[in-house]
């Protein structure tokens, strides 16, 4: 299936008749995208299959008040953004006597992919993986939020401004605490 | 004409690394970076920041069954879909002999009403006397509203 073949707003029209192939071709245009969101900001890979199978499944409930305003992307990147921090309070919720959070348990296994035959080069690049994976985390979520968006789409601060519905000023400082402290946090690693 | 330095703004480099200045601010902080090794040393730590992310993103993305996501997220449209034609289904079964129902009252209601609002056509209050003869038959009649005397003639030959 060509899924460039679709143009957005025949999409949309598709989709609100509830067309079967449209959202296949939105599935496959956007779960790339959307999981990266979703990866990024929980930090855990089932979950964030499971936010995204709640994200496309709320857009087939709601793209009849999809009014076309904002772009089919930002509306999805909204969804997408509002699913994973409700599950955040969820967890929050149920597990609120855990003092770690989930994204805090433990090293994030990682492929080798030959990327490098020498052992030592493989360590020392999941290490850094894993510890930057780790400091992510530990970002308050807002900053979280807006790295994450910038760098999985790479969407400006006007894009990110409309998704989070915030001012462009607060993007831009957020996004420059959230590089400081990772930056912080990864020196050692970085050198 | 001088501009003025930019004297390692931090952020102003983050705008810059963003591509969020102004074109000819872009322009000078650019200027200003080509001979500021310490903006340079930032740029390339937002680099390898940026890099390192989206290198961990691309490694979930590969490993995670998107594939199965897809058929996931249909089958359950599917469900919702069926759920839903079931529903309405449900709502107009039990009412099966209700629409036919609705319709003749309704169709009462309104000719009801019609018949209401022209009322019945005025005919006499009373027939105050009648007399009959051979030949003829009077009738004394008053009108309801305006109580006028109305006498009626006859002849029947």
């Amino acid at each position: 299936m060509n899924t460039e073949l679709w143009d957005e707003k025949r999409l949309i029209s598709l989709l609100k008749q509830g067309n079967d192939a449209a959202f296949r071709v939105l599935v496959r245009q956007y779960n790339n995208r959307l999981f990266g969101i979703a990866y990024g900001i929980v930090l855990d890979r089932e979950e964030s299959l499971e936010i995204l199978q709640e994200v496309f499944l709320k857009v087939f409930q709601n793209i009849h008040r999809f009014r076309e305003e904002a772009g089919l992307s930002t509306w999805l990147h909204r969804i997408t953004v509002n699913q994973c921090l409700n599950w955040h309070r969820r967890w929050k919720r149920k597990f609120r006597w855990q003092q770690n959070t989930l994204e805090r348990d433990g090293p994030i296994d990682y492929p080798d992919r030959g990327m490098d035959n020498d052992p030592e080069a493989i360590y020392r690049e999941k290490e850094l993986k894993n510890k930057f994976m780790e400091n992510l985390g530990q970002l308050p979520r807002e900053e979280r939020v807006v790295f994450v968006l910038k760098e999985v789409e790479g969407l400006s601060y006007d894009e990110i401004a409309r998704v989070l519905k915030i001012k462009r000023g607060t993007v831009s400082s957020r996004l420059f605490y959230a590089r400081q402290r990772l930056k912080e946090s990864l020196t050692r690693y970085m050198d | 004409m001088k501009k003025t330095s930019h004297q390692c703004n931090t952020d102003l480099l983050n705008r810059f690394f963003d591509h969020e200045l102004d074109p000819d601010e872009q322009a000078r902080f650019s200027r200003h970076v080509k001979e500021c090794p310490s903006c340079q040393e930032a740029l390339k730590d937002n680099q390898s920041i940026s890099d390192l992310f989206k290198a961990c993103v691309d490694e979930k993305i590969f490993r995670a069954d998107l594939d199965n996501l897809e058929e996931g997220v249909l089958d359950l449209i599917g469900q919702k879909k069926y759920s839903l034609w079931l529903r309405l289904k449900d709502l107009f079964r039990p009412r099966k002999f209700l629409i036919p129902a609705a319709a003749i009252i309704t169709m009462l209601v309104l000719s009801f009403s019609i018949i209401r609002q022209h009322g019945p056509i005025p005919g006499p209050s009373a027939i105050i006397n009648s007399f009959e003869g051979n030949g003829s038959y009077v009738m004394l009649l008053e009108t309801p509203k305006s109580h006028q005397t109305v006498i009626w003639f006859n002849e029947t030959f």
